[in-house]
């Protein structure tokens, strides 16, 4: 066919340098990370150090719901339903069937797993997306606790279930017990990085690009040729597979499984770590979670029970005056100044 | 036979209270395009406005007629301050009322305690009727509640701002290009719909536990009957309200109230799935 | 590059009738694209132009009447089972995706799911790579950029450029030239020549100068039904057509 020379440029070098340049910049953040978990257990004290580790799985959580709302545009209050019942899956069939192991963390991931594709299924072919799709999720997460707490012979009611048994994992001939103190630490930092490289396979797969897609015009994507309900369907799935398995192992690290680790309020902190962090990064739902729950920690310390009012108060001011979070803005004032610096162009984050 | 009566009351009962709430987060989000998570705090407002005012001595037939008034006003201070900045952002609207749900919600526990209160009965009697004898006040809170719903109705259909309203609903753009001032009508109808939330907390006063979190309960299933409804339908919001509680009730009568619960989500969520363009509705062009 | 594709294509509408309430927007129409490389759809406003690609996109369900793929009835799928047998549409506002980047928007569209029977056609467009079409539609130095930085031309060109990539028998073109300068617009006329060498395409326009120099047949359309069809020396020289669409045109 004839070529029409028009702004015909050899420009095309530019976005493999690119690539290469971001997976190099993102492994490196990753080592620190891990460099950052591997000395905290050294400089911690052992309260804190169990602290820690309920923080670092705090933040799986947030990542699975990054997933799905900062990637997929669709804002979900059952995260808290997916890592609550991740939690009792695990406690009911440690304390009542003396399930351990691989068999139990695979409980704890699968009972949501299903749960999440069961109501994911419905809502999206049912064409329920954005607002809809977050007050149906709200009515799960309200209903599932309601269950949770009147479930008595089997959730433990109120009080829930107590002296949860930690995690010994079997690798062939020997095994890691992560029951321990150090153990349980380790266990939470190993939830957070697996869930961390399944989240940066996403994000570089044709399947977290789809997604992209579909949060900027659905239509679009559907008048492609792409089934996004599926599509929909499996990041709201993939997404309760990563709060389950935090759930889970949080009911293992903290040895009980109980109701306020699956109620509307936990939901609604997991989007505000995500929402304060930066809702479109992954580093932004790690620093929310990381700040949030520290500051919670603090200001309970003088301030008994004002914590959701203080939640509330950051989600309004946040949301109107700085909706892109602390990451985005970082990213923005980085950019300005490399702008003013002569460098290519600012990546202005989208939305 | 006397089940079913009861089972009638009971669920006419749920289904009035559902409905008022169902239609003021309906007119809200018809109108606004805003989900408005803090709506159960509203009920809650309705609620303890009725609780200082008989306090004080004044009869609860004139808290009823205030508390409506309380939450109309705070509504619209609430969307000149916060909404305003939200219409058409439908997830940050969501956020920004969570939050005010949390703040509204500390707010009432600052001032009122985290212990239940209540309110005496203003009629104590009972109805019989075919031998079943109900509390005489639920059975006006009922026709009450109807007869509200029924005036919503007739002014949405009859005075000219419902009918601008409705031009609204059907296409915002149009309505804005012919000289409708689109802001003021969002005021009113941000506060119509919290003064239905309030009027449903004030009906509720005397037969319910009065907590700042009271009105969760009610807020999942009115949320899920407006969608049920189908987008800007409100008599599809009180189709849905109707859905909603009357299974609750008839499953919850059936098995444990909890059951009620579980199985009209899931009841309501394979509903949405047949018909995911709500229960009432006209053919439409379809789009993927 | 140019052979053409082994099957011939054909996109058939059926005495088709579409009433949305009370309102009949097709009447009984028949038409039938896949003759010409390049067909063009014409008619004055409310003729239902859009609603035939709505038709052919399967986002509007006809009345009565059937729709036909190469003889094959596809009445009543989905749009996302239309755009899997191929038949892709661009629409008249131009939307992509405007939070990922220009190469990420070709990529997405290049790796469009298609029926198997699509992916193993050789020749036509199934070949080309999201590089080749940047390079035609001039985004090659915007490839790293967010597609909401672009112009409302680069739109164009990036949403015709996609709707190319993934895998046409039948493009759909909505107004392409629409908000486009002079120019633009004869750039844009150039560029949907070339691409009708590969897949057939059905262009609506009003603007009769591009349609001049896309060349291909003509259907007028007016009022829901077939007024006219032929080449665009025969339309405009039809005094009906001039009648009820052109000579408006003129006077206006």
């Amino acid at each position: 066919m004839t070529v029409i020379d028009v702004n015909v440029e050899q420009d095309s070098t530019v976005e493999v340098s690119k690539g290469k340049n971001g997976l190099v910049r993102t492994g490196g953040a990753v080592a620190a990370l891990v460099g950052v978990l591997a000395i905290l257990p050294s400089v911690l004290s052992p309260f804190n150090l169990i602290f820690a580790a309920q923080i670092l799985i705090y933040a799986t959580v947030a990542l699975s719901l990054q997933l799905l709302w900062g990637r997929a545009g669709q804002l979900s209050f059952g995260q808290a339903a997916f890592f609550g019942i991740g939690a009792y899956s695990y406690a009911i069939v440690g304390t009542r069937y003396d399930i351990g192991g691989w068999l139990s963390v695979g409980i704890a991931v699968a009972v949501p797993v299903l749960m999440a594709f069961v109501l994911g299924y419905f809502l999206f072919f049912g064409k329920v997306r954005d607002a809809y799709f977050s007050i149906v999720t709200l009515a799960f997460v309200l209903i599932a606790n309601q269950v949770v707490i009147s479930w008595r012979s089997v959730t433990g009611g109120d009080t829930g279930l107590t002296r949860v048994p930690g995690l010994v994992l079997p690798f062939g001939a020997f095994s890691i017990d992560f029951s321990t103190r150090n153990g349980r630490y380790y266990l939470a930092a190993t939830v957070l990085l697996v869930g961390l490289l399944v989240l940066l396979w996403v994000r570089s797969s044709s399947f977290g690009l789809v997604l992209e897609a579909i949060r900027d015009d659905e239509n679009r994507a559907a008048f492609l040729g792409y089934n996004t309900s599926w599509y929909l369907t499996a990041a709201f799935t993939l997404s309760a597979a990563i709060a389950g398995l935090a759930g889970g192992m949080f009911a293992s690290v903290s040895t009980l499984a109980a109701p306020d680790m699956l109620d509307q309020f936990l939901s609604i902190q997991i989007l505000t770590w995500v929402a304060i962090g930066g809702r479109n990064y992954l580093a932004g739902a790690l620093v929310g979670t990381v700040i949030m729950r520290i500051l919670s920690d603090q200001i309970s310390s003088f301030l008994t029970d004002s914590w959701p009012l203080v939640v509330g108060l950051f989600f309004i001011i946040v949301v109107l005056a700085f909706p892109q979070g602390i990451v985005g803005e970082l990213t923005r004032i980085k950019n300005r100044n490399v702008a003013r610096l002569g460098g290519r162009r600012a990546n202005v984050s989208p939305k | 036979m006397d089940s079913l009566i009861s089972f009638v009351l009971n669920a006419a009962f749920l289904v009035s209270i559902l409905s008022l709430v169902a239609l003021g987060l309906g007119v809200i989000y018809g109108l606004l395009g805003v989900i408005n998570m803090a709506h159960g705090e509203l009920i809650a407002i309705g609620a303890y406005t009725v609780v200082v005012l008989t306090e004080l001595g004044l009869p609860y037939w004139t808290a009823l007629a205030v508390a409506p008034a309380v939450g109309m006003v705070l509504g619209m201070l609430l969307e000149a301050t916060l909404i305003r900045r939200l219409t058409d952002r439908p997830l940050d609207a969501i956020l920004v009322t969570v939050g005010l749900s949390l703040v509204l919600q500390q707010t009432l526990k600052a001032w009122f305690g985290a212990t239940a209160r209540s309110v005496p009965s203003p009629i104590n009697g009972t109805f019989d009727l075919l031998g079943v004898s109900y509390p005489l006040f639920r059975v006006m809170i009922i026709v009450v509640a109807t007869a509200i719903m029924a005036l919503t109705f007739v002014f949405f259909v009859k005075s000219s701002f419902g009918l601008v309203v409705q031009a609204i609903f059907q296409n915002r753009e149009a309505a804005v290009t012919n000289g409708v001032n689109a802001g003021k009508y969002n005021r009113i109808a941000f506060g119509l719909g919290t003064a239905l939330a309030a009027f449903a907390g004030s009906l509720l006063a005397p037969s319910a536990a009065v907590l700042p979190q009271m009105g969760a309960f009610y807020l999942g299933p009115a949320f899920i009957a407006v969608i049920l409804g189908g987008e800007k339908r409100l008599l599809g919001a009180v189709a849905g309200a109707a859905f909603m509680g009357g299974l609750e009730v008839f499953i919850g009568d059936t098995f444990t109230r909890t059951w009620g619960r579980v199985g009209v989500l899931i009841l309501a969520i394979i509903v949405i799935r047949m018909w995911p363009g709500g229960l009432v509705r006209e053919p439409k062009a379809r789009v993927a | 590059m140019s052979a053409p594709s082994k099957t011939s294509p054909s996109l058939v509408l059926e005495s088709v009738t579409v009433k949305f309430g009370g309102l009949t927007v097709l009447d009984d129409l028949s038409l039938e694209f896949g003759h010409s490389p390049i067909s063009s759809l014409i008619g004055p406003n409310g003729a239902g132009k859009t609603t035939v690609f709505n038709t052919f996109s399967g986002i509007v369900e006809p009345t009565t009447g059937r729709l036909l793929l190469d003889g094959e009835d596809i009445t009543g799928r989905s749009p996302i089972d239309i755009a899997r047998a191929g038949v892709v549409r661009k629409f008249q506002v131009p939307t992509v995706f405007h939070g990922i980047t220009v190469a990420d928007n070709l990529k997405i569209a290049v790796d469009a799911p298609r029926e198997r029977s699509l992916r193993q056609q050789e020749g036509s467009a199934q070949s080309w790579e999201p590089t080749d079409v940047a390079k035609q539609f001039g985004l090659m130095s915007k490839m790293n950029a967010l597609a909401s930085e672009l112009s409302h031309g680069e739109r164009q060109w990036l949403e015709i450029g996609m709707a190319f990539l993934a895998h046409p028998r039948f493009l759909l073109l909505d107004e392409p030239a629409a908000g486009l300068g002079p120019e633009e617009s004869t750039h844009t006329a150039d560029l949907i020549k070339n691409i009708s060498e590969h897949c057939k395409t059905i262009v609506i326009e009003h603007d009769m100068k591009f349609i001049r120099e896309l060349g291909g047949d003509v259907t007028v359309l007016h009022q829901g039904q077939l007024l006219r069809h032929g080449s665009m020396e025969e339309i405009e020289s039809d005094q009906v057509v001039r009648d009820v669409y052109l000579g408006r045109e003129a006077n206006a």
